[in-house]
């Protein structure tokens, strides 16, 4: 006797079907999911207006309105980026997963870029009359590339001119092989900074240049943060199984710094902020994030002051170089008005200048070119 | 309202659906009316005015038509023209205008301008008009049902809201099938209500067009966008392999429409006629069209090609006959000189085809995946033509740009696999049997749903430093 195949009812199935449809898109449209997607950093679409008959947008933004507050948003994001990665079109992305990490693309490569910045670096230093350093990191997917599928990893191939630009510029300092060989670490798997293993190798990398002796890094009071999920990973909108964890490290003696945005002034007694780890940007657990202008000063410290061009890049990285500098000021092109020029006024015993940046920056951020005149 | 947006499945969908079938039979062809004209204006409310007048003026002329006595054939024309001239006017005027400025130097739209200015003091500033959606699909089928009520084959609808329904039933409004008033004309009459068990079979078959386009189509859009952005650094490999993809999308893109408007039709308790009967397989251009948008080419047999003598007359005209019926076929697709080349390179291959190949004992010999594949490599330089990138496009394929960048290369491996998956579904018969199985729709629906609200997916650029 051939078995029949239990179904469900086609009315039962058509009826439970349509109203799941329904109750998704009601509770689109009337449990809105919060005005801010901590996972994208932007402002979620607000429910759409009173239809105007001439400036017709009403269909546009209820698209928009649904596309934001269907309830498990995150989940099938997560979904459709899974099928993406999976089936290898994560090359068309902006992130791309590799050998257990999400990274970045190639970074488009202009030389001429890099080497009108490095003139005009030179042309900025020769102002203060102090000597001048530049560190910029090989990216993770160029630590990366003979480890990860031949295909993708040829493509960082495009990162070398810049690599052979530095290299031939003599203030720019070079990273120690072990950055390059032993690139397990040096980057979050989930996120596009350097780790403190990175930015301790770049810590040891400077010390040579900027006069000081490396501690090591059991003399620094080590704190960590598990739970972090960074941009890259947020970019790739995957699930968010993946997470690394944020150790941070500073010096054990008194501190103060100070953050200079716009006109705003505020003052702390420490550069690491656990309260940060808990908000969208967990990276803003070094030195509170970024800021235009921010002064750390520790007045026990040997040498005198150090100032610091830079991105978030160096975030990691000044504490470490703390131990060394009774003040660094460090300045951010983003967040900053007024040129690089500006900050000199603020320093008499200016020991030396670094430009800290990510390659993308170097390569591609026009507000650094802007100002650095 | 496009059928591959949450707001049609997550609200209108559900809505319409479930509120035909538990509408009493009175109430259904309103509803139905209604709905569908809230689907044609929540794109743009004012073309809704173009909607309206095509069912004015087909419903009314064709009843007024119909007393007209001995000046029917008047009436015929005076209702075509009239249903003819929004079409022309907004997917033609401006390339007329291009056109007949290009060869003379004359600007039509300039010289109207000049003249409104001169009898009213004022211009009105005449621009290139922006073409409504499912223009070219609803005044095909008021047309062919003037013509059908003139032929006598069929009898003009008095209610103004069943005829409303015919012209605007949602489902196929916007992207056809073009179906004729005649094979809708008892089912818009009698409007049974759709059993269960048909509303399920018509969601299964929705979804799956849902997919086509979602999952296969709008992935292969982009996939062959990036190649013809810059057809230089595409090289070869990635001319063909974007060509091959714009073959695939077009496919999935547009028989991915008429398996939902079939499906949702079958949902609605209407059968529609099929569109599409995996064209891709034909051994011939004459198999292939055959198979592909056969409601176009029904429509253009029935009421162009016939009408002009058709296969009635003799050699050199019936070849004349060809030429014009494709020729219009191009220009229908859309108003530019590389559809109507399109168009044109078919009529020659398939007037050769019928000359040469046609009975001849040869033609049926060889491989039949070999008489496919050269169909196929026809039909994809056909889309070459279609597509607009002629030239830069042609030479790329050939080499004159080179091979590939690396990166083009890494574009192309990425999609490799999904172009194979695409040909097995075009070629092989693997599709109707994964339709079968229980759990394909509701997983395909729910990985349209993932990709529409990925689409949304967007974080803020900035925060990557």
């Amino acid at each position: 006797m051939e078995k029949k195949k239990k179904s469900l009812p086609d009315s039962v199935a058509v009826i439970a079907g349509m109203l799941i449809l329904l109750v998704l898109g009601l509770a689109a449209v009337f449990c809105r999911g919060g005005e801010f997607s901590d996972w994208e950093r932007r402002y979620l679409a607000v429910r759409p207006d009173t239809p105007n008959l001439n400036t017709w947008t009403t269909d546009k933004e209820t698209e928009d309105f649904l596309s934001d507050h269907i309830p498990g948003r995150q989940a099938l994001i997560a979904l459709d980026s899974s099928g993406l990665f999976a089936t290898g079109r994560d090359s068309q992305l902006s992130t791309w997963y590799a050998s257990g990490s999400v990274i970045e693309p190639p970074v488009d490569i202009n030389t001429d870029t890099i080497s009108s910045k490095l003139r005009r670096f030179e042309k900025l230093a020769g102002k203060a009359g102090v000597p001048w350093y530049v560190l910029t990191p090989h990216t993770h997917g160029w630590l990366l590339r003979d480890r990860i599928f031949p295909v993708l990893g040829r493509q960082y191939r495009s990162e070398a001119p810049a690599y052979a630009e530095l290299d031939a510029c003599e203030n720019s300092v070079s990273m120690p092989g072990l950055f390059d060989s032993e690139p397990e670490g040096m980057y979050y798997t989930t996120d596009h900074h350097w780790t403190l293993q990175g930015a301790w190798q770049a810590y040891r990398a400077l010390a040579k240049p900027l006069g000081y002796t490396p501690l090591d890094l059991e003399e620094f009071r080590i704190t960590e943060y598990p739970g972090f999920r960074g941009t890259t990973l947020s970019r790739s909108g995957l699930p968010a199984i993946l997470q690394d964890t944020l150790v941070c490290a500073e010096p054990d003696s008194p501190v103060t710094v100070t953050f200079i945005d716009r006109d705003i002034e505020s003052t702390y007694d420490r550069l690491i902020f656990p309260e940060d780890t808990e908000t969208w940007d967990g990276y803003a657990v070094y030195l509170h994030g970024n800021h235009g202008t921010l002064i750390i000063e520790r007045p026990d410290a040997p040498e005198g002051t150090l100032i610091v061009f830079k991105d978030s890049m160096a975030n990691c990285l000044l504490p470490l170089l703390s131990a060394h500098f009774r003040r660094i000021i460090a300045v951010d092109a983003r967040y900053s008005s007024g040129v690089f020029s500006d900050v000199f006024a603020r320093s008499d015993d200016t020991k030396a200048i670094l430009f800290v940046y990510s390659l993308s920056s170097l390569a591609n951020d026009t507000e650094i070119t802007r100002k650095a005149k | 309202m496009v059928f591959s947006s949450l707001t049609y499945l997550l609200l209108f969908m559900p809505c319409v659906l479930l509120g035909y079938r538990l509408m009493p039979q009175k109430a259904r062809m309103p509803f139905l009316l209604a709905a569908s004209l809230l689907f044609y204006g929540w794109g743009s409310p004012r073309w809704l005015l173009l909607l309206v007048w095509c069912v004015l003026v087909s419903w009314g002329g064709t009843l007024l038509m119909t007393r007209g006595g001995k000046n029917r054939r008047v009436f015929l024309i005076l209702i075509i023209v009239l249903d003819l001239l929004p079409l022309f006017w907004f997917k033609y005027a401006g390339f007329f205008r291009d056109t007949i400025r290009d060869l003379t130097g004359w600007d039509g739209f300039a010289a109207a301008d000049a003249l409104l200015e001169r009898w009213f003091g004022r211009s009105p500033g005449i621009r290139t008009p922006v073409l409504p959606a499912g223009i070219s699909f609803f005044t095909f089928q008021a047309i062919s049902y003037v013509i059908d009520v003139w032929r006598r084959d069929s009898r003009p609808q008095r209610s103004p809201v069943i005829f409303g329904v015919y012209l605007s039933l949602f489902p196929q409004l916007v992207a056809g099938p073009i179906v004729r008033y005649i094979d809708l004309e008892k089912q818009l009459i009698e409007h049974p209500r759709p059993t269960w068990a048909q509303m399920r079979s018509g969601i299964r078959r929705f979804s799956i067009g849902l997919a086509k386009k979602v999952l296969l189509a709008d992935a292969l859009g982009r996939f062959w966008g990036q190649m013809n952005a810059d057809l230089s650094q595409a090289g070869a490999l990635g001319a063909w392999m974007g060509l091959l993809a714009f073959s695939f999308q077009i496919y999935f893109d547009f028989s991915g429409y008429s398996d939902m408007a079939i499906g949702l039709g079958e949902a609605l308790g209407f059968v529609f006629p099929e569109n599409f009967s995996r064209p891709y397989r034909a051994e011939s251009l004459t198999g292939f069209w055959r198979r592909w948008h056969i409601s176009l080419t029904t429509w253009f047999t029935e009421y162009v090609y016939i009408p002009l003598g058709g296969n009635r007359c003799s050699p050199w005209r019936r070849d004349l006959n060809v030429f014009l019926v494709w020729a219009l076929t191009g220009l229908w697709h859309g108003a530019g000189w590389h559809f109507v080349l399109w168009g044109l390179y078919f009529a020659v291959l398939l007037i050769l085809e019928k000359h040469f190949l046609h009975g001849r004992p040869f033609s049926n010999q060889g491989a039949p995946w070999v008489r496919r594949l050269i169909t196929f490599v026809i039909v994809m330089i056909g889309w070459g033509l279609f597509s607009g990138f002629g030239t830069p496009l042609f030479s790329a394929m050939v080499g004159l740009s080179g091979l590939a960048s690396s990166r083009t290369a890494l574009t192309c491996l990425a999609f490799v696999p999904l172009l194979v998956l695409c040909a097995v579904i075009s070629f092989a018969p693997v599709l109707p049997r994964i339709q079968e199985w229980r759990f394909t729709a509701p997983v395909l629906f729910l990985l349209c749903l993932a990709a529409l609200v990925s689409q949304g997916y967007a974080p803020f650029v900035y925060f990557q430093f």
